[in-house]
């Protein structure tokens, strides 16, 4: 199978993943499938897709099916060694989905309102569940991180940095304030349902409603610049419709709303993939079989460097700044910033010292900045480091190139120069 | 099995927009122009070839390490 069509087949893994989940819960919590599972498709081609967050989606699917299991093994033998074996998976799909996964069980077990549950019984049960995620928070120190060119504050850094995830509600920069002020509304307009009796919550409403919001407040700072309401998206509207689906302690005129609402928002989900595969798509094929024509020394280094991209895909601006990275499958060549935190792959020994960090590539207003390129060790000697450098321009070639390129590939929006001065380092 | 029943035309609903959803993904060019995935992509052919090819030998180390973010080079390299 190629890797293209593998990489198809595990986005329908994903799919699947998130499906079973959001099905299995609603199950677990009421006798009838409620229609408004049905959401979950349109969710699914969310902005989390169009970043290409998989390992995110599989692990937000294992947390959906793993936390409809823990609502049906009530009172089963062994429940909390399934349950830590559960979580050591979900650990190493993704780290983010793992921590929702702890804390829903936590929550669930904090605010089980079952007649007769004790306070102090409650508090010992998600206790326990928290103890269960313990043996795996030193692994947070051997995840790998990349120190040059890494410049995101939260991003992959050590455990002290991580604790921002849990602070972040409270330090105020960027999209962080809006977030806040979407939340507090949130909280007005739920305070206000409740004070006025427009809303009765019975129990498993409670709970469900209760994880919404502590998976609001967790909201990471950055998360490769992405906003945590894009980033948690999946999981929390997967929550939202059940919470929502077939209830009828709602009255009738706001029932109709917030369905209209939570159905509006799914649906607007819809507008990347509709992007995506009716115009990115060709121009990523473009880019992809110029590739593969024209970049012909294998092992060769190659480096990208991205303008804003215009037209139709203006929206999604990030959708081509790895595209580059085809270059290895196509031509076998070396792209340094196919390097991330993700391991497993490494550079080799000869190209160790141009191996970048965060796998993104320099824009071009960095690169075509005298200034920024001495101040960095890769590109300041990028013509010694780099056989082939692709322009994503969109159009917009009013920049002054560095001098000794040839050009070796126009596309409809990017050029590939070749930098004929170039010798390959000795393996 | 008696909830499944009384679900049938919900889950019928769910088939044929799960063989929607999955024909969306198969559909079009080679690549999907999500913003990761071709370095997903390009990692997993480098797992799967670097014994095969020596310019990725050449270019590329293979680390393994109990790490997250695994799963999708694991298993792409297995397909």
């Amino acid at each position: 199978m190629s890797v293209y069509a593998a990489g198809r087949v595990f986005i329908s893994l994903c799919l699947a993943s998130i499906v079973l989940g959001v099905i299995g819960i609603n199950l677990a919590l009421r006798p009838v499938l409620s229609v408004t599972t049905l959401l979950v498709y349109p969710i699914f081609f969310s902005q989390v897709l169009v970043f290409g967050f998989l390992n995110f989606m599989m692990g937000t699917g294992i947390a959906l099916l793993s936390y409809a299991w823990w609502l049906r093994s009530d009172g089963q033998r062994h429940r909390l060694a399934i349950l830590f074996v559960l979580f050591n998976v979900n650990f190493f799909v993704h780290p983010i989905s793992y921590a929702i996964l702890v804390i829903i069980v936590a929550l669930h077990n904090l605010f089980d309102m079952r007649p007769g549950s004790q306070p102090l019984t409650r508090l010992v049960a998600a206790t326990k569940i928290a103890l269960l995620a313990v043996p795996q928070l030193p692994f947070w120190l051997f995840i790998p991180h990349d120190t040059l060119h890494n410049k995101v504050p939260f991003e992959f850094g050590n455990f002290l940095n991580r604790s921002m995830v849990v602070l972040s509600p409270f330090l105020f920069a960027q999209d962080q304030i809006n977030t806040l002020i979407v939340l507090l509304l949130l909280f007005a307009i739920g305070l206000t349902c409740w004070r006025f009796k427009l809303v009765t919550i019975d129990a498993s409403h409670h709970k469900l409603l209760l994880v919404l919001a502590v998976l609001c407040l967790l909201v990471p700072k950055q998360m490769l610049g992405v906003s945590i309401l894009q980033m948690r998206l999946p999981f929390v509207l997967a929550l939202l419709m059940i919470g929502v689906a077939g209830e009828s302690n709602l009255r009738p005129v706001l029932r109709r709303a917030l369905t209209a609402s939570v159905l509006s928002l799914a649906l607007l989900q819809l507008v990347p993939a509709y992007l995506l595969l009716t115009g990115c798509s060709a121009q990523m094929e473009e880019l992809r079989l110029a590739l593969a024509r024209y970049v012909t020394t294998p092992g060769t280094p190659l480096v990208s460097i991205n303008d804003r991209p215009g037209g139709r895909c203006e929206s999604l601006p990030l959708a081509y700044a790895n595209a580059s990275t085809l270059a290895v499958i196509e031509s076998h060549s070396f792209a340094p910033f196919l390097f991330t935190i993700i391991p497993p792959v490494k550079a080799a020994a000869r190209f160790r010292d141009i191996e970048l960090g965060v796998g993104k590539p320099p824009t071009a207003q960095q690169f075509f900045n005298p200034a920024w390129r001495a101040a960095d060790p890769t590109f300041a000697a990028w013509q010694e480091r780099f056989n082939y450098l692709v322009w994503l321009h969109f159009g917009k070639k009013d920049r002054t190139l560095p001098a000794g390129l040839r050009t070796v590939a126009e596309g409809s929006y990017f050029t590939i120069f070749e930098n004929p001065s170039f010798t390959l380092p000795p393996p | 099995m008696a909830q499944l029943r009384q679900s049938w035309w919900q889950l019928t609903l769910h088939a044929g927009l799960f063989i929607l959803s999955v024909a969306i993904v198969f559909s079009g060019d080679a690549v999907l122009p999500f913003v990761d995935l071709p370095n997903h992509l390009a990692r997993s052919y480098v797992i799967h070839n670097i014994g095969k090819v020596s310019a990725l030998s050449e270019a590329y180390r293979v680390q393994w390490q109990f790490a997250p973010y695994v799963v999708m080079e694991t298993t792409l390299s297995l397909l």
